[in-house]
């Protein structure tokens, strides 16, 4: 999956009207609450078979913005 | 050993009941801002949409003892050969002695069945099932009532979102006995008390310790009682409250519960297709399919991996897989039904089961309005749109009845 394929899918699990930018902050997201982001942990488990916690997607010091969501895909994001 | 597989352990009949008063997440509109987007946004996410919720005064052993009645009037069961009662329940009517007692005096029970409560939440109905099939596997026992009731929505904040829209009451009956003709359930439970306090009463037990002789406790008490605090999550609770953790949960959920289903494939040797149904606890519509699609399941086929009990009743706990069970077509087939339920403790309970000749009744109406329609405080003008203000009305009247009692039994005014 490359990045700009990666943010239209995140759209859609944030149900986010707005087009989403790599370097989106998650903060100012109104969506980006603890359904998004279990849905956000579903999707990597489904789309890449990474299993990421909630603990580590809440973390505010790791996941900031949206780019750093997409580097915990590693390489399956291209 | 975790795990075990019955051979000589029946399924005889499963009756489920739920409150008849309905709450729409869309009537709640005012807790959201308004924003019906939002709502819009939860239901097709996590599946929020409608609950059952119980009358204020209504005790879990009520559903309990309306299933009970049910099962064993549609099975014309006799009454005098069960002789097991086991009550799964998270909130007994008194601490003690177990509610089973009371329970088993309403149904008339012989003294020659023993009764006692099991205190499990969400995975109570397989780890129930775990428990009596042991009991009957062993000889011991041959005929044995399994009651699991729960009602969360009872006393709940209803401005507090972490916990409110979430939870729905029901009451299950399930009838297991013994088998002459050889029948095989598979059964895999694991343990992880590590997730002890994610999910969890704090303030509802020997922890938290009052020194009832002492009146700045109930001072103490008083104050904190008033305490209201902001969640990791942004929601507001009361420090009082039953608290949710849900990120730990999902964690949980997500990683141990999938293993906990292969896990139970494996030991039954069978693999994800040759299951008829999965029937997971309905925690909610999300984590259903999430769980399904990391146990291999295709979690978009909702006749093989059913959640419309959560969307329709609400997650009501150790009742959720009965629920769905009681909402199968009837043509489905059932021999072999998978069922895995997890929650608080943590643990995870999973089972395969043959249930192709259980009688799964269809979820009936528990109506207050039926039962007590002779008690004074519950008119038919109570169940039209109850305010907040007439559901004090009647727990005031309830717990002043209580207290009377209670008050006269004391001082032997009571001669039974």
């Amino acid at each position: 999956m490359n990045k700009a394929e990666f943010l239209i899918e995140l759209e859609e699990i944030l149900q986010r009207e707005e087009p989403i930018k790599e370097t989106d902050k998650l903060d100012t997201y109104e969506e980006w609450d603890s359904l998004s982001k279990m849905s956000v942990v579903s999707f990597f488990n489904k789309a890449f078979g990474i299993r990421i916690s909630m603990e580590a997607l809440s973390a505010k010091s790791k996941v900031e913005s949206v780019s750093d969501i997409i580097n915990l895909a590693g390489d399956k994001i291209q | 050993m975790s795990k075990a597989v019955f051979n000589c352990v029946k399924i005889t009949g499963i009756s489920t009941v739920v409150p008849e008063k309905e709450i729409n997440i869309y009537d709640e509109a005012q807790y959201y801002d308004n924003n019906i987007k939002k709502i819009d946004r939860m239901r097709k996410m996590v599946g929020f949409y409608k609950r059952r919720v119980s009358e204020i005064t209504t005790n879990p052993s009520d559903l309990a003892i309306f299933a009970a009645q049910n099962l064993i009037q549609e099975l014309n069961i006799d009454k005098s050969s069960i002789d097991a009662l086991i009550y799964v329940v998270q909130q007994p009517d008194v601490i003690s002695p177990a509610t089973a007692y009371y329970i088993h005096d309403k149904l008339g029970l012989s003294p020659e069945c023993i009764a006692t409560d099991i205190n499990q939440g969400c995975p109570g109905w397989v780890w129930g099932l775990y428990l009596v099939s042991s009991l009957i596997q062993s000889g011991v026992h041959k005929k044995v009532l399994l009651l699991n009731a729960s009602t969360p929505s009872v006393g709940t904040d209803i401005t507090n979102r972490n916990i409110a829209p979430i939870f729905g009451d029901a009451g299950t009956a399930t009838l297991i006995e013994y088998s002459e003709e050889p029948i095989n359930s598979y059964f895999a439970v694991k343990t992880f008390g590590s997730g002890f306090e994610s999910i969890i009463f704090p303030f509802s037990g020997t922890r938290f310790r009052m020194d009832y002789n002492n009146d700045e406790d109930f001072e103490l008490l008083s104050k904190l009682r008033k305490e209201k605090l902001t969640l990791a999550n942004g929601y507001e609770s009361r420090l009082l409250y039953n608290y949710l953790n849900g990120a730990e949960v999902f964690d949980f959920t997500i990683k141990k519960v999938p293993e906990n289903i292969i896990e139970v494939l494996n030991f039954a040797n069978m693999k994800q297709e040759d299951i008829d149904v999965l029937c997971l606890h309905q925690a909610n519509k999300q984590i259903v399919q999430a769980v399904a699609q990391a146990a291999g399941f295709d979690e978009t086929d909702e006749i093989k991996v059913p959640y419309k009990a959560f969307e329709n009743y609400g997650n009501n706990t150790m009742c959720s897989i009965p629920t769905t069970l009681a909402l199968l077509d009837d043509n489905t087939p059932r021999n072999k039904i998978l069922c895995s339920a997890f929650g608080n403790g943590f643990a995870s309970a999973s089972a395969v089961l043959n249930l192709q000749n259980t009688r799964i009744l269809k979820l009936k109406d528990y109506k207050v309005s039926e039962i007590h329609s002779n008690d004074e405080e519950n008119t038919a003008e109570d169940f039209q749109e109850s305010s907040q203000n007439s559901d004090r009305i009647k727990l005031k009247k309830y717990r002043e009845n209580y207290i009377n009692y209670w008050r006269r039994k004391m001082k032997g005014e009571i001669n039974e």
